[in-house]
């Protein structure tokens, strides 16, 4: 052992008291007791060690070195984005956002976690800025009329085609990913819509992307709009009030609902290619394949990648575990989608890593998990931190998120008319419709998923007002017990934590654990706690 | 008014999903095929040797078992229609053709064929998957999702003759229950008209519940009799409203809205005859079965339409209800957990206050008909107010 | 030769104490930026001044609400 290590294990074990993973061990406190009530503040940051505080204080430099360089790069439009937009001020919740997300992460899985969470970081600040900066409301800028404003879930790789224009999503910003970083922002614009008449048990994503609309919340920019009618109907009725507050030429990219037949995919395939058509005479431009496949390449390395990585969840010798897995790959496919370079280079370290934590026969958190769960369902955004609190509290690692799953077929590179196709069964099984739409049959794919990852424990994401999945409550149900599965369902309201709060569905996970499987937490401060004034 | 002849046995063909007309079909060998949705062509339901059935679960007070399923945060239509057939009320039907037209929709369905719930041997079931734009690209998708999951189905499960020849015999049929219909609903135009918007339900209704040839005669004997009816000698209303909404197969809602003093003029919704009881054309060089899918998806007005032109369609033929039946208002319902409707409701909300300046009204309502004290305390403030502006001059 | 050499030692003696300084701003922000970091100060000060303050001017904000 070299000198410096043995001087940072002596450090260690002077300081091992600071750590809460230690003190939850020793009965004399845990990973709630730093915090001040209800709030989410830290009085100070988690000890991990000398070796993993430093690096996270590292990376905690390293994402705030990309938030300088956002409003650096446009000072005047960042300050009067935050100014101007209620979302932006929500921003400022990032780095309480990141600690939350890796509470309890050592070593292998804290590298990978912060790897993965500044490739979003410095995308996502990019974004903002770019968007920003050519934000009409504010001016406008070089590119206003560059952007093509797409529906978020839309996937926008189809879109590399056009070399010159950038696909923005559009709710991503005010909506999309905020809602996870500040729990209270998307009740305020589920309030304007519902000010408005809608209905309070609609999927309140959808209300709250109405309630960005009603409110002018949006940036302006583009000079047409692609909607979708994905992932499901609540969704599709938003295009509607986006169509008239956008006000631009509008088309629909309707992709089948029912898209595990034969019989969808060139119907899709046909939307796809009429978008494209629509944005050639909106914007002037043509459609260049070769740097369609430039891109469609990019995003097969991703997806070939990413298949590899299931191979190591369905060991015990994962690295990259929990909301790492989950936001990343949410981020990247959803948002990115093959159009960042970064994410590649990304993905390839990981998997380095991976291979290694692999042959080391590394586990993740201590080797303290107890059950392997598969999240299915779409998850509660207010409480994107789920997974690192399960895990903490009762040792049940998941091991992966239905929306993980999503388009991971490969592109064809060098034929249009192949690579159409495949753009069309990719975009098909976008975010939330890979398993959660489109029949029975996808839902029902849930437990050879489970048996596949070598999961004992199903978490069913439980959205109130997700009529597709209450759809098929009692028939999972009898699905689980009939085929031995530890099952919860996790109620929650999507972006609304006033309906379900965090408290709420942590109680329903711990009441299972403790009551049904009679098991005792990793962590008492974690059982029961009071976050309801955190972000 | 004088009683009509056949509303009260009309009424009674409405108490159960297997009235007697439809037992007396299926007795006579008929092919009883069951939908939900205006996205599933009645015509081709009604080819030669079968019949449609619109699937409707009246007196369903209880949806227990159903809820089990689909918890009671879903569509109370769907949760009932479940409930009835897992109660055995629909054990007649040889097939149910369903659509995804919405999520509550396609699970319901899906039950049908996890839990079989339909006691019949030769019970099978399909979902079509519904376009939502009117392009080409999605009347095509339209044509082979219906040829694939309800003809070639038709053809193959139980031996029915697809041809063009039956295909026009369908159309025929379509044709001439329509111009029924809608010669009864059109005596709604007239200032004071010689039926209400209660007993034009129920004969809608009727058309699509029950045997097309069966009920037919009585159809025909009750428009003879609207013909030389005799209104009430003044206009027994305060006001004319169009209602426009979703599934709506209870004709007490009708008299409820009726009972507070606005006369039902337009019925544009799921269960009405607008759309539903227009003609269908056949274009020359075109097949009928291309003209089936064509009709429907031109006319189809579901609030689950996304392109521009189908969104301001919807609009637009509401607002071509109200001026042709001189409708004072529109009343907009959503059945409760209904995601289209509910968004759909804000909008017109505002498009018909704002910008068309239609008085318009907008409710929420279970499927079986509960909570009638506050609808009916909704309905009579908003006739009084149609009935100010009417004083006022419009104003 | 000498001159040569007493430039080169001045030279040898800004890098150093440039160096120094370097180190010194260096151990500098490291102290302040590691306090910040390891007693949370940024979220406190956001948590309790920034976002209150920004919370106060959106809700004070007229939007142009409209469908």
């Amino acid at each position: 052992m070299k000198l410096t290590d043995k001087l940072i294990k002596a450090v260690d074990k002077k300081l091992e008291r600071f750590d809460p993973l230690w003190q939850a061990e020793h009965g004399v406190g845990g990973l709630r007791s730093r915090y001040y009530d209800k709030t989410g503040v830290a009085k100070y940051r988690e000890w991990r060690g000398v070796k993993d505080t430093f690096y996270d204080y590292t990376q905690w430099l390293y994402n705030l070195m990309s938030m300088g360089q956002m409003v650096a790069s446009a000072p005047v439009k960042c300050l009067r984005g935050f100014w101007e937009y209620r979302w932006m001020g929500s921003y400022l919740g990032t780095f309480m956002f990141i600690d939350r997300l890796f509470e309890g992460y050592r070593g292998y899985e804290l590298r990978i976690a912060h790897m993965n969470m500044h490739a979003i970081v410095q995308s996502l600040t990019k974004k903002i800025a770019l968007v920003l900066a050519n934000d009409r409301r504010f001016g406008g800028g070089p590119l206003t009329d560059r952007m093509v404003p797409m529906d978020e879930v839309l996937p926008p790789l189809f879109m590399a085609g056009f070399k010159d224009l950038i696909p923005i999503p559009l709710q991503t910003l005010p909506e999309f990913i905020i809602c996870d970083i500040d729990q209270h922002i998307e009740p305020y614009y589920i309030d304007v819509a519902e000010s408005y008449g809608l209905p309070a048990d609609v999927c309140s994503r959808c209300a709250a992307e109405t309630g960005v609309t009603i409110d002018d919340a949006f940036p302006i920019i583009g000079k047409a709009f692609l909607s979708t009618n994905m992932p499901c109907n609540a969704s599709e009725s938003t295009s509607m009030f986006q169509r008239r507050r956008v006000n631009l030429p509008y088309q629909p990219v309707t992709m089948a609902m029912i898209h595990n037949e034969p019989g969808a995919h060139p119907y899709s395939t046909q939307e796809l290619k009429n978008a494209i058509a629509f944005i050639e005479k909106e914007y002037g431009v043509k459609y260049d394949w070769n740097a369609l496949f430039e891109r469609a390449k990019q995003m097969n390395e991703q997806n070939t990648i990413e298949l590899e990585k299931w191979d190591f969840f369905k060991t015990p010798y994962s690295a990259l575990v929990g909301i790492a897995e989950t936001l990343y790959r949410l981020y990247s496919w959803a948002s990115v989608n093959g159009q960042e370079d970064y994410f590649t280079k990304n993905d390839r370290k990981v998997i380095a890593i991976m291979r290694k934590a692999y042959e080391e026969k590394y586990k993740p958190f201590s080797g303290k998990t107890r059950h392997r769960a598969f999240l299915w369902g779409p998850s509660a955004v207010y409480y994107t931190d789920f997974p690192t609190w399960i895990q903490n509290c009762w040792g049940i690692n998941i091991v992966l998120n239905m929306d993980s799953t999503m388009g991971h077929n490969m592109i064809d590179t060098s034929d249009p008319e192949k690579a159409m196709e495949d753009l069309a069964l990719f975009s098909e099984k976008g975010v939330m419709r890979h398993h959660a739409v489109g029949g029975w049959d996808n839902v029902n794919a849930l437990w050879d998923w489970a048996k596949k990852f070598q999961c004992d424990m199903v978490l069913f994401n439980d959205n109130v007002a997700c009529k597709g999945m209450n759809g098929v409550h009692a028939l999972m149900e009898e699905q689980a017990r009939d085929l031995g599965f530890s099952f919860i369902f996790v109620e929650h309201d999507l972006e609304d934590c006033r309906t379900v709060s965090r408290r709420d569905m942590r109680r329903r996970v711990s009441d299972y654990m403790s009551m049904v499987l009679g098991e005792e937490p990793l962590d008492e401060t974690l059982v029961d706690f009071d976050d309801s004034q955190a972000w | 008014m004088k009683d009509l002849k056949h509303l009260i046995y009309f009424e009674n063909l409405l108490q159960d999903a297997q009235n007697e007309l439809v037992t007396k079909a299926v007795a006579e060998g008929k092919h009883a095929l069951g939908y939900n949705c205006y996205y599933i062509p009645e015509t081709l339901l009604n080819l030669p040797g079968c019949f449609s059935s619109r699937l409707r679960a009246p007196r369903c007070v209880s949806t227990d078992i159903a809820s089990y399923y689909m918890t009671t945060r879903n569509c109370p239509y769907v949760r009932s229609i479940l409930e009835r057939a897992i109660e055995g009320g629909y054990n007649y039907l040889e097939a149910l053709f369903g659509a995804e037209s919405c999520a509550a929709m396609e699970r319901m369905e899906e039950h049908f064929v996890l839990i079989h719930p339909v006691k019949n041997d030769k019970f099978f079931s399909t979902i079509i998957d519904p376009p939502m734009k009117g392009d080409e690209n999605n009347l095509n998708y339209y044509k082979a999702q219906l040829k694939l999951k309800v003809v070639d189905k038709l053809r193959d499960e139980l031996g029915v003759d697809v041809s063009e020849e039956a295909m026009l015999k369908a159309i025929e049929d379509h044709n001439e229950i329509s111009r029924l219909i809608t010669e009864m609903g059109d005596l709604r135009k007239l200032e004071n008209p010689p039926i209400t918007g209660y007993e034009f339900h129920v004969i809608q209704l009727v058309s699509q519940v029950c045997p097309h040839y069966l009920i037919k005669p009585y159809l025909e004997e009750t428009l003879e009799e609207l013909k030389t009816r005799e209104p009430e000698p003044k206009f027994p209303f305060r006001a004319r409203v169009a209602l426009v909404g979703s599934e709506i197969d209870d004709p007490d809602f009708t008299k409820l809205i009726e009972s507070c003093g606005a006369m039902v003029v337009a019925d544009r919704y799921c269960f009405g005859s607008f759309p539903g009881r227009e003609q269908i054309e056949v274009l020359p060089g075109e097949s009928a079965f291309d003209a089936i899918c064509r009709h429907y998806l031109q006319w189809n007005q579901c609030a689950r339409f996304m392109d521009g032109d189908k969104i301001d369609q919807r609009h637009n033929e509401v607002r071509k209800l109200v001026e042709n039946f001189r409708a004072d208002g529109v009343i907009y319902e959503n059945m409760k957990f209904c995601e289209f409707w509910s968004y759909e409701k804000v909008l017109a909300n505002h498009i018909f206050t704002n910008e068309l300046h239609i008085p318009c009204c907008t409710i929420e309502k279970e499927y079986a008909l509960g909570a009638a004290g506050q609808l009916r305390t909704r309905f009579q403030a908003f006739i009084e107010s149609l009935e100010i502006k009417s004083i006022q001059g419009g104003k | 030769m000498k001159k040569n050499r007493c430039i080169a030692c001045r030279a040898l003696g800004w890098a150093a104490r440039a160096l120094g300084w370097a180190i010194l701003a260096g151990v500098g922000l490291f102290a302040v930026t590691f306090t910040v970091y390891m007693f949370n100060l940024e979220n406190k000060l956001i948590y309790r001044y920034i976002y209150p303050f920004l919370q106060k001017h959106y809700n004070s904000q007229k939007r142009d609400r409209r469908i």
